[in-house]
C-alpha cells in the first residue's frame, strides 16, 4: 500500500465533549478522541476497531465534520479541513460521504428511494435536469443490487439489507473518493452481512474508493480491511497492516481483544486458552493518568500508571506501549 | 428419558395481515446436562419457539399444535383446561425448574428495586427459605458469578452496575433455584467483545459445575462453537439441521448451513477467504413457501423442493437434516 498516495491524514486529533451538569459544578470533559494520528491511503480500507465507548464513532464523525475537533488537523486530499466551516464544508463533503449503522434510522421514511438517492445530487448540483438524475439513480440502484422499479418505493417496504444498499447508493450518488462506514453491517443478519461486505469491496475496486470502516465485529473488519487501527478509551493503541495486527498483535489490549473473539470452529473454540480481561473500561471522564489500558493490563508496571506512552514505530506498525520502547 | 422433548410444535401469531407462522412443525430433544445451541437469523422463529415452550408468548401468539414434555410432565398448553391454569402452572416452573437469561439485562432487571430484592424473589416464591437464608444464598450466588464485594453490591440498584455486571446478576437470578433447564436468549449480544468473553467463560464454568441443561439461542456461530455440544439450525420457522457441534461445523448437510458457514470469516485463518453470501432474503412467514423454506435462496434447489416439504433424514445418530438432496426418492431435476 505504501506506493499509494495518502488521501486522509489525521494528526493529533482531539474531540472533547463538555458534559458538565448544572451551573456551579466542576467542569467535566469527556475526551472521546484524544490525540489520534493515522493515515489512510488511496484505494485502501482502514478498519477502526474497539469496544463501545472507545471513541471510534466519534472519530469517524469528527472526520466528516459532524463534530468539531478540539484541536489537531484532518488533512483530506492535501487540505486541512479541521477548521473549515459553513459553506466550504459542502464542497468537501462531495468527496467524503458516510454510511450509517442503522438502516432504519438513517433513511427518511417519508421520501421514496429515488428522492433519497437524488437529494445529494441536488445539494451538490451535479446534474442539470431531473431526467439525468433519474438515470443516474437507476444506474446506482443496479450497482448496489436493487431493481430499477424500486425507485418509487418507500424505505418501509425494504428489509434491513436492502435499506443498507439504499444508504450505500446515496453515499455513491455524488461520486465520492472517501466513505466513512460507521458499523454498516452490525444491524444485519449474518447471511446479509456478507452480501453488503462483498458489495462494498466490489464498489471499491470499480470506483477506486477509500473506506474508513468502523466496526466492533473483529472478524469482519479483518476480512475487509487492509490496515487496522485499534482504539481504547479515546486513544489509538495500535495501528498496522490487518494480517500483522491479527497474527502478531503487539499491544496487550490488542492481544486480549483478539483472544476474546469467539472462533466459529468448535475444536479451536473449545480448546483455545483465552486471555480473559478482568475489569471494565474506565470512565472517559476520569481516565487513568498514564497508559489508558494500565488498569486492566497484566503487564502494567509503575511507569505505565504515571507516564502516557507515545506512539512509536515497530516494524510495519505503530504502537503506543512502554513495552516496546528501547 | 430426555429432559425436554418437543414434538411437532406449531406457533402462530394473529395479526391484521393474517396468521404469521412463526414456528412450523419443530421437534427436538434436550438431554440432561447438555448444551444445545439454536442458531438462526432474525425472524427465523428461534426466540418464539422458546417462548412457546416457557409460556411467554405475546398476547396474539398461540401454540396451535404440538406436544412439549419437560422433566417427565406434559406441559403443552393444550393439556390445560384454560389459559389461567396454564399460566399459573408455568409461573411455578419459571424461575424454579426452568430459568431464563435474556438479551438485554437492563430491561430484564427492575430499575427501582435493589439487587437484593430481585435476587431473593425467586427463592422466596418457590422455596420455603427464610429471608435471611435467601440473602445468604444470594451473596453466595453473586460470588459465584464473579461480582466483587457482594455485601456492598447487593444493596445497590441496577443502574449502578455496568452491562457485563448486570448480565452476571441476571445469570445469578437464573441459577437461584438450581434449575434443570436454563434458556439463554442471546445472552451476550448486547455486550462488548471482552465482556462477552468474560460472560461466556462464566456460563461455560457454570455448565461444567452443575448438571443443568442449557439452550442457547444466538445468531453468532462463534458463541455456539465455544459453548454448545449440539446445534440446531433454524430457518423460516423450521429446524433444517440438527447435530453435534462437529457435525454442523465440519460436515454440514443442509445448503443453508453450508451457506451460513461460507458467510463468516474465521480470524484465525491466514489466507483471505472470499465470503460467499446467500443471495436473497428470508421468507415471509405470513405466506411461507409451500415446500422447503430455503427453496428461493438455495443454489441446489430441485423441482420437488418447491412444492413438497422435505422429510427429516438421519445422517448418523443425532445428526438430522431436512433436505430433499439427502432423500433418495427425490427426482434430481
Amino acid at each position: 500500500m505504501s506506493e499509494n498516495k495518502v488521501i486522509l491524514s489525521v494528526k493529533n486529533l482531539k474531540t472533547y465533549f463538555d458534559v458538565t451538569k448544572g451551573l456551579f459544578t466542576k467542569k467535566q470533559i469527556v475526551k472521546a478522541v484524544d490525540d489520534v494520528s493515522f493515515d489512510v491511503y488511496e484505494n485502501e480500507t482502514f478498519g477502526l476497531v474497539g469496544e463501545s465507548g472507545c471513541g471510534k464513532t466519534t472519530l469517524g464523525r469528527t472526520i466528516v465534520k459532524i463534530y468539531e475537533p478540539e484541536s489537531g488537523s484532518i488533512e483530506f486530499q492535501g487540505k486541512d479541513i479541521a477548521k473549515v466551516k459553513g459553506k466550504d464544508l459542502i464542497s468537501f463533503r462531495k468527496d467524503m460521504q458516510m454510511i450509517f449503522q442503522d438502516p432504519y434510522a438513517s433513511l427518511n421514511p417519508r421520501m421514496t428511494v429515488g428522492e433519497i438517492i437524488k437529494e445529494p445530487m441536488i445539494i451538490h448540483n451535479i446534474y442539470n435536469t431531473d431526467e439525468e438524475r433519474e438515470r443516474r439513480v437507476v444506474e446506482l440502484l443496479k450497482i448496489v443490487g436493487l431493481k430499477p422499479d424500486h425507485i418509487r418505493r418507500y424505505p418501509a417496504e425494504f428489509s434491513g439489507g436492502q435499506r443498507q444498499r439504499v444508504g450505500i447508493a446515496r453515499a455513491l450518488a455524488v461520486n465520492p473518493k472517501f466513505i466513512v462506514c460507521d458499523e454498516p453491517i452490525s444491524a444485519l443478519d449474518v447471511s446479509i452481512q456478507a452480501q453488503v461486505v462483498n458489495l462494498l469491496k466490489d464498489i471499491q475496486k470499480e470506483m477506486g474508493l477509500s473506506y474508513l470502516f468502523i466496526a466492533h465485529d473483529l472478524s469482519m473488519v479483518k476480512h475487509i480491511s487492509d490496515r487496522i487501527g485499534v482504539m481504547y478509551l479515546g486513544h489509538m493503541v495500535e495501528c498496522g497492516p490487518a494480517n500483522d495486527v491479527y497474527h502478531r498483535p503487539l499491544h496487550p489490549y490488542t492481544t486480549a481483544l483478539l483472544s476474546a473473539i469467539p472462533i466459529p470452529d468448535p475444536d479451536t473454540a473449545k480448546s483455545k486458552q483465552r486471555i480473559v480481561l478482568g475489569g471494565e473500561v474506565p470512565s472517559p471522564i476520569n481516565p487513568p493518568k498514564g497508559c489508558p489500558f494500565c488498569t486492566r493490563c497484566t503487564k502494567a508496571t509503575e511507569r505505565c500508571q504515571n507516564e502516557r506512552p507515545e506512539p512509536i514505530q515497530v516494524g510495519t506498525r505503530i504502537v503506543a506501549c512502554h513495552l516496546y520502547e528501547r | 428419558m430426555a429432559l425436554l422433548e418437543v414434538n411437532n410444535l406449531e406457533t402462530v401469531f394473529k395479526t391484521d395481515a393474517g396468521e404469521v407462522q412463526a414456528v412450523r412443525n419443530v421437534s427436538f430433544k434436550v438431554e440432561q446436562g447438555e448444551a444445545l445451541g439454536i442458531v438462526g437469523e432474525s425472524g427465523s422463529g428461534k426466540s418464539q419457539m422458546m417462548y412457546s415452550i416457557i409460556g411467554l408468548l405475546a398476547e396474539n401468539g398461540v401454540v396451535k399444535n404440538g406436544q412439549i414434555t419437560f422433566d417427565g410432565k406434559d406441559i403443552s398448553p393444550s393439556q390445560f383446561t384454560n389459559k389461567k391454569d396454564y399460566d399459573n402452572f408455568m409461573r411455578e416452573c419459571r424461575g424454579n425448574t426452568m430459568a431464563m437469561i435474556f438479551q438485554d439485562p437492563m430491561t430484564f432487571l427492575n430499575p427501582v428495586l435493589k439487587i437484593e430484592t430481585q435476587l431473593v424473589e425467586p427463592m422466596l416464591n418457590h422455596t420455603d427459605m427464610t429471608r435471611e437464608q435467601a440473602r445468604e444464598r444470594a451473596l453466595e450466588l453473586m460470588r459465584k458469578v464473579g461480582i466483587p464485594s457482594p455485601e456492598k453490591r447487593i444493596t445497590q440498584y441496577p443502574f449502578e452496575f455496568s452491562g457485563g455486571m448486570r448480565q452476571r446478576i441476571v445469570i445469578a437470578i437464573a441459577l437461584a433455584n438450581n434449575p434443570k433447564l436454563v434458556i439463554a436468549d442471546e445472552p451476550t449480544t448486547a455486550l462488548d467483545v471482552t465482556i462477552q468473553a468474560q460472560v461466556l467463560e462464566l456460563i461455560d464454568d457454570l455448565k461444567n459445575e452443575s448438571n443443568s441443561a442449557i439452550i442457547m439461542i444466538t445468531h453468532d456461530l462463534g458463541v455456539v462453537a465455544k459453548l454448545c455440544d449440539r446445534i440446531a439450525i433454524m430457518y423460516g420457522g423450521k429446524i433444517v439441521e440438527i447435530g453435534s457441534d462437529k457435525d454442523i461445523f465440519y460436515n454440514p448437510k443442509h445448503p443453508y448451513t453450508e451457506g451460513l458457514l461460507r458467510c463468516i470469516s474465521n480470524p484465525e485463518d491466514d489466507e483471505e477467504k472470499t465470503l460467499t453470501p446467500i443471495a436473497g432474503s428470508p421468507p415471509d412467514l405470513l405466506n411461507p413457501p409451500k415446500g422447503c423454506p430455503f427453496v428461493d435462496r438455495c443454489t441446489k434447489a430441485m423441482r420437488v423442493c418447491k412444492d413438497h416439504v422435505p422429510e427429516v433424514t438421519t445422517i448418523n445418530e443425532g445428526h438430522q437434516c431436512a433436505c430433499w438432496l439427502l432423500d433418495s426418492r427425490a427426482v434430481r431435476k
